[in-house]
């Protein structure tokens, strides 16, 4: 414990934390042989209970933490991306509409004009068409 | 974000609603139809079950501008409905783009285009069949489905 708080940067609060150690230390020399195995094994215990939770988290939390972490850092893009998405989605029906709009009134309209709808399919009347323009 | 998502699932929900409403128009039956559009469609009555769905759609459209149109207009309308429904896909899709055409045409071509077709009316069935052979362009296909 007085080896990592060697390491780290020496401040006032540092130095205060060493003072706590070190005094910890020399109490844990007065503490008698049971209570010393009740730690050994409580520490044991958080040993094992912390293997566990990083295996479980490995296991299922972490893919979606990964996926968050993911969206986290894309957090600007994903709502760009389903603008996008919700624009085209719209412009597609829109045109679709539209041209469902423009044939059904063509239909309407078409039957009711003054030449009949198989005037302007009719081969023959083509033909007479351009022969009558060639005279 | 929040408000993104939420305006695209309301698109995406009023899309599927409105693709599923033109698919409960394109499958109604005859006895399904509103009284306005029996009346419209009534040449139809003895075929539109055993018309195609997108069929169906079609007519209904045309039942739903029928009243937009003049009592000259529906009058022609329902002469000729029941003789449009029997045409091919490929006669109705040449005779839409024959019809733009005659639309964009000046008043003075149309009413030239119009004595043209009683002049051609008035010939002889053999004549006019005749023509009908001597036309270079192929017809008869019947893979346009519209």
């Amino acid at each position: 414990m007085n080896k990592e708080l060697n390491n780290t940067p020496n401040t006032a609060e540092q130095e205060t934390a060493k003072a706590v150690v070190r005094l910890l230390n020399e109490e844990t020399d007065n503490i008698n042989s049971a209570t010393l195995a009740k730690l050994a094994a409580a520490r044991r215990n958080a040993i094992a209970l912390a293997a566990e939770q990083a295996s479980v988290g490995v296991e299922g939390g972490s893919v979606l933490r990964m996926f968050g972490d993911y969206l986290h850092q894309h957090r600007f893009v994903a709502p760009a991306a389903m603008l996008c998405s919700a624009m085209l989605v719209a412009l597609i029906a829109t045109q679709q509409f539209t041209n469902q709009e423009v044939v059904g009134q063509g239909d309407a309209f078409l039957l009711g004009s003054d030449l009949p709808p198989e005037a302007y399919f009719d081969r023959g009347f083509d033909t007479w068409l351009a022969s009558s323009s060639q005279q | 974000m929040a408000r993104v998502f939420v305006a695209a699932i309301i698109l995406a929900v009023g899309l599927v609603c409105g693709f599923a409403r033109a698919e409960d128009a394109a499958s109604l039956s005859w006895s399904q139809l509103s009284e306005e559009q029996k009346k419209v469609l009534s040449p139809l009555a003895q075929e539109w079950d055993t018309l195609r769905p997108w069929q169906r759609e079609k007519m209904q459209d045309i039942a739903r501008d029928y009243p937009k149109m003049s009592a000259k207009q529906q009058e022609r309308v329902q002469e000729r409905l029941s003789k449009w429904s029997r045409m091919t896909p490929f006669e109705r899709e040449n005779a839409r783009k024959k019809y733009q055409q005659f639309q964009a045409m000046p008043a003075d071509k149309r009413e030239e285009l119009r004595k043209k077709w009683r002049d051609y009316q008035s010939l002889p069935e053999a004549k006019r069949e005749q023509l009908r052979q001597e036309h270079p362009e192929l017809y008869g296909t019947d893979d346009v489905d519209n």
